[in-house]
């Protein structure tokens, strides 16, 4: 697995991106993405390292509270074939 | 006169089987929702469809490139049709096949993840997020049908051998039609986007329906492999 360079702006686009796949409206994506944007980095500061798994699982299991089909895509990231 | 056309028959429905047992298999299917899944991201709607519209046309020419290039070499190099002995073996391939899919063709039990290897199922990802224009989907098209050909290409084999024992009219009709069939689950992903469907709701009905369409998957590779015995290795004694 590949250590992924976490950066905010990485996420918070990654949240955008994937909320545009689905239709969700920019101003709620908007949202989401800054709340869990927020939570994911400071989970992050606590580890040395995050792979690309971790990290889509954490942004999966924040982005529920939320969205559960925007969960999914990051759930399901590198599983469709 | 009937037994020409009982022959005609037998072969289309070969060409008709093989090209169904074709379009069960997973894989183009998985990357098209891939290359839905980057380009909604990233491009409008009109956008995605020209890529899409793309992706099916790279793949369809590929299998029908395919399937014309076997018929024309089975009929160059045997003069009419592969021999008994060599259907045979075909036979037992596919037999093979059902059992590797019911086995092997995913890799875990809880996800569509297929039997490629990583490094190709990860080649394949990315240059579905790396799509940007119609060419690249065409070839990404092209790819994900290539990738596929362990399993396929005993079908095109077996379907471009039915194909030379057709009269010549219906030959390329029978190509050109053995790929739109096996591209069809391609334009059924398609219409359900284009009515509303997302990329979320497709890929968990192919989650929770994997195990039922491995079995379909496998009893029709099952199926075609008892036609050629029913009809091409007995049928000709």
């Amino acid at each position: 697995m590949s250590l992924a360079k976490l950066s905010k702006k990485k996420v918070h686009d990654s949240i955008k991106r994937e909320a545009k796949v689905l239709g969700i409206h920019a101003g709620t994506a908007e949202i989401i993405a800054d709340k869990v944007t927020e939570k994911v980095i400071t989970w992050s500061k606590k580890r040395s390292m995050i792979t690309e798994d971790d990290l889509n699982q954490k942004l999966a299991k924040e982005i529920k509270k939320f969205n559960e089909d925007l969960a999914y895509l990051f759930e399901s990231k590198g599983k469709i074939i | 006169m009937d037994g020409l056309s009982s022959v005609i028959w037998v072969q289309l429905g070969i060409v008709l089987l093989a090209a169904i047992v074709h379009a069960s298999l997973q894989c183009e299917l998985g990357a098209l929702l891939l290359l839905y899944h980057a380009s909604l991201g990233k491009h409008i709607k009109k956008k995605t469809k020209i890529l899409v519209s793309n992706y099916i046309c790279g793949s369809e020419i590929l299998i029908c490139l395919i399937v014309s290039t076997i018929a024309f070499l089975i009929a160059t190099l045997t003069g009419s049709s592969l021999s008994v002995l060599c259907l045979a073996v075909l036979a037992s391939v596919l037999l093979m096949l059902a059992v590797l899919i019911w086995f092997f063709y995913y890799k875990t039990k809880r996800t569509t993840e297929l039997w490629l290897p990583k490094s190709v199922a990860r080649y394949i990802g990315g240059r579905a997020k790396m799509t940007e224009s119609g060419v690249e989907a065409f070839s990404l098209g092209m790819l994900t049908a290539f990738a596929e050909m362990p399993f396929s290409f005993v079908l095109m084999l077996v379907a471009g051998n039915a194909t030379t024992e057709l009269p010549f009219a219906l030959q390329p009709i029978c190509v050109l039609g053995y790929s739109f069939i096996a591209v069809l689950p391609l334009f059924a992903l398609r219409f359900f986007i284009r009515k509303g469907s997302t990329v979320v709701d497709v890929q968990k009905w192919r989650v929770k329906n994997r195990n039922f369409l491995k079995l379909v998957s496998g009893v029709l590779f099952l199926t075609l492999a008892i036609f050629l015995i029913a009809f091409k290795i007995w049928g000709a004694k």
